[in-house]
């Protein structure tokens, strides 16, 4: 009998550590809010006791909050606001205006928003309610202290959300439209209602580019050093101008790189005339890029990036390895144009030939 | 209350705890959150040109150092063409593939994608991606990349704005861990995101005679009949070029034997020119011979006799016959030429037994 009243008690505790164990998961896995009790045809709404008082019994971190008085659900309201009669009413916090969510700036992973305090005190925190879908009736976020989102409310006071500067709220999707509502929180005392709901969209990233040269529009692109004496170093006359446009936040980077490495003649045995970085006048001989000018529509600005912005006879190696030749300065630029020439130069020994070559390629690329 | 419970019903009543608790505890995996952060970070195509064929570099900056990643999920644009198995693809995280802010000019220093593997699945219809093997992204403050080759997919057509977008993903749990959205562009026609460079190289060539007496003379001195006389002096031409295939030199003689004017006699050339010289200790005549120098040209067999000897090559005065040459480019590159002579004994007595001899080269370009 002793035995068999252990096994019983055993189980029971069994049972209550599951439950626990459940109840936790739950909550924390689905964040579901609680519901009042319900039973097939009631559901108790409130649990405040009425208008008639406020008794309150607190922790450290935990606070009771008891109100007796009358339960009074009818209330005045429009699309936006509400009348609510009763103490639990009066206790809460002013419901603030839908905030300002927009696009200032065509971005493709954030937008602006800025909240309206609704009036209240300082103390009041707010919680911004994002989703997807205009009734919110799934995909809900919270924007998070850093400005992400994330599954759990954040309550942060209408400074820490920026005041009326507002924050970016970043991490979006590309291409959709999200819809944001405010919700305040005044002391300790219960959440107020959402707010009205604006949305914004995020845009999807751009890129575009292209290249053309001094005397051609359309490819195929070439540019002709011409004859290069021993001795002596010989510019393209045509230059090459490269062009990027995107929203990309870190901006548009040009890269160059080149098949040969340098100037390469069959005729002459493969010889080839190999690019470096530096100063073509000292040395015997050499080929290599050097940037021209930069400009943009708006945005950037364009640079060209060492060793490519070199001037007089400073020069930039162009080989198998892609490197940056120019960037929007990690912005998003409008019709970012940077332009660069090639230079040669030939020694003495270098051998004679019609055939030297080499085949750049320019590769554009949005960093986002 | 009295509670009775048999050993069956505990058994039954555990194994339910049991199940319940497992239940419990992968509940999550089958509610997995939805949410996820933006990484930063491109896609950088190799070639961008209509139709080429890709391959390219993925980077990443995460900003989740946790997120359990298994898998990284590239989606192309839409009019990108995957063909072919993804056995055809190739990882890699080669370094002269990577962005390297210390010699590519890029604004950071990859770090090698780790556990980068695959794909192991290539979609060519709805998604356009290609799924491929990884392991954790643990430092926000790395840009992790890696380098694929596409096997025989392209690019496909030319546009702009053309989207698509870098997954990390948590198999595991169904959590997509990091999203990085791009845009890029392909130019329009083939090889049209590329530059032809042309360029030629003017021919060089110097070459010049010096040594010997005064006026590059081979004063041969006073002959005789018994034994060879060779010249104290060599003449040196030298040569420099930038021509492909070297140079070549040649030598004709103006009289065609040493003439003298006094005499009317002329003492000749020996032979023919036919690779074979002449050994003026068994014949008569007068004759010249080189001495290859810096550069090591070669002297024709007609005039390779070496520094000693008797031996020398004839000269013809109706023809350039070719002395000396070298291929490739030559750069001071020298010779010598010597002349040597032994008369029949009834030649006529003279002091004015004169020859002159031109020296002619070309660069073979």
């Amino acid at each position: 009998m002793i035995k068999n009243s252990l096994k019983i008690k055993n189980l029971k505790f069994k049972i209550v550590v599951v439950i626990l164990i459940s109840f936790v998961i739950i909550l924390r896995s689905t964040n579901i809010a609680f519901a009042g009790p319900t039973s097939t045809n009631f559901q108790l709404l409130d649990y405040g006791f009425g208008a008639g008082g406020v008794a309150t019994s607190s922790s450290t971190n935990y606070m009771f909050q008891g109100i007796l008085g009358e339960v009074e659900t009818a209330s005045l309201s429009s699309t936006s606001y509400i009348l609510g009669p009763g103490l639990t009413y009066t206790l809460e916090p002013n419901t603030p205006a839908a905030p300002s969510v927009t696009n200032p700036s065509n971005y493709y992973n954030k937008l602006k928003v800025i909240i309206d305090n609704g009036g209240n005190s300082t103390d009041a925190t707010f919680i911004i309610q994002v989703s997807t879908v205009g009734d919110f009736s799934s995909n809900i976020y919270y924007v998070q202290a850093d400005n992400t989102l994330g599954l759990n409310p954040v309550w942060q006071t209408y400074t820490s959300w920026g005041s009326g500067t507002g924050f970016n709220i970043i991490g979006l999707s590309t291409g959709t439209t999200y819809y944001a509502r405010v919700a305040a929180k005044r002391g300790t005392f219960q959440q107020g209602r959402y707010s009205a709901v604006a949305s914004a969209a995020t845009v999807n990233p751009t890129f575009t580019f292209s290249i053309q040269t001094t005397n051609q529009s359309i490819p195929p692109f070439s540019v002709g050093i011409g004859v290069v004496n021993a001795g002596q170093i010989t510019t393209s006359w045509q230059s090459v101008t490269t062009n990027i446009s995107t929203n990309a936040n870190s901006g548009g980077i040009v890269y160059l790189n080149s098949q040969n490495a340098g100037l390469k003649s069959i005729a002459a045995g493969n010889y080839t005339i190999t690019s470096t970085t530096g100063n073509l006048a000292p040395a015997s001989e050499g080929y290599g890029i050097q940037g021209q000018t930069i400009t943009q529509t708006s945005g950037g600005p364009m640079e060209i990036i060492s060793p490519y912005n070199g001037t007089a006879q400073n020069v930039g190696i162009v080989d198998t390895t892609k490197r940056v030749f120019a960037d929007s300065t990690a912005a998003p630029v409008s019709n970012g144009q940077a332009t660069f020439q090639v230079k040669a130069k030939a020694s003495t020994s270098t051998p004679a030939a019609t055939d030297y070559a080499d085949t750049i390629t320019v590769i554009g690329t949005g960093s986002f | 209350m009295n509670l009775s419970v048999n050993k069956n019903e505990t058994t039954i009543i555990n194994l339910t705890l049991i199940v319940s608790l497992i239940l419990l505890m992968i509940y999550p995996l089958f509610y997995p959150q939805k949410s996820y952060a933006s990484a930063t970070g491109f896609l950088r195509l190799d070639r961008q040109s209509a139709s080429a064929t890709l391959s390219g570099v993925v980077c990443m900056k995460s900003t989740q150092t946790s997120g359990g990643v298994t898998k990284v999920i590239v989606a192309f644009p839409s009019t990108f063409s995957l063909t072919g198995a993804n056995t055809t693809w190739t990882v890699d995280t080669t370094a002269a593939n990577m962005p390297n802010g210390a010699s590519t000019g890029d604004s950071f220093t990859a770090t090698a994608w780790p556990g980068i593997v695959g794909p192991s699945f290539v979609d060519n219809t709805a998604s356009k991606a290609a799924i491929f093997t990884s392991t954790d992204l643990t430092n926000a403050t790395n840009t992790y990349c890696f380098h694929f080759t596409a096997g025989s997919s392209t690019v496909g057509t030319a546009g702009a704005d053309k989207t698509g977008n870098v997954l990390t993903y948590n198999q595991s749990t169904g959590v997509n861990v990091e999203n990085l959205g791009y845009a890029t562009a392909i130019t329009a026609g083939a090889n049209s995101e590329q530059i032809q460079v042309t360029a030629s190289v003017s021919a060089t060539f110097s070459f010049a005679l010096s040594g010997g007496a005064t006026g590059q003379a081979l004063p041969l001195g006073t002959l005789n009949s018994a034994t060879p006389v060779t010249s104290p002096y060599r003449v040196t031409a030298t040569i420099s070029t930038n021509a492909t295939n070297g140079f070549l030199s040649w030598v004709k003689s103006g009289s065609g034997g040493l003439n003298s004017v006094a005499t009317g006699q002329t003492i000749t050339y020996p032979g023919s020119y036919d690779a074979t010289p002449s050994d003026l200790g068994s014949t008569t005549g007068v004759g010249i011979f080189g001495v290859t120098g810096t550069g090591a040209p070669t002297i024709a067999a007609e005039y390779n006799t070496g520094d000693g000897g008797n031996s020398v090559g004839f000269v013809s005065n109706t023809s350039f016959d070719l002395i000396a040459s070298k291929t490739g480019n030559q750069s001071g590159t020298t010779f010598t030429v010597g002349a040597r002579a032994k008369p029949l004994g009834n030649v006529p007595a003279g002091t004015d037994y004169t020859d002159t001899l031109t020296m002619v080269a070309s660069g073979s370009f």
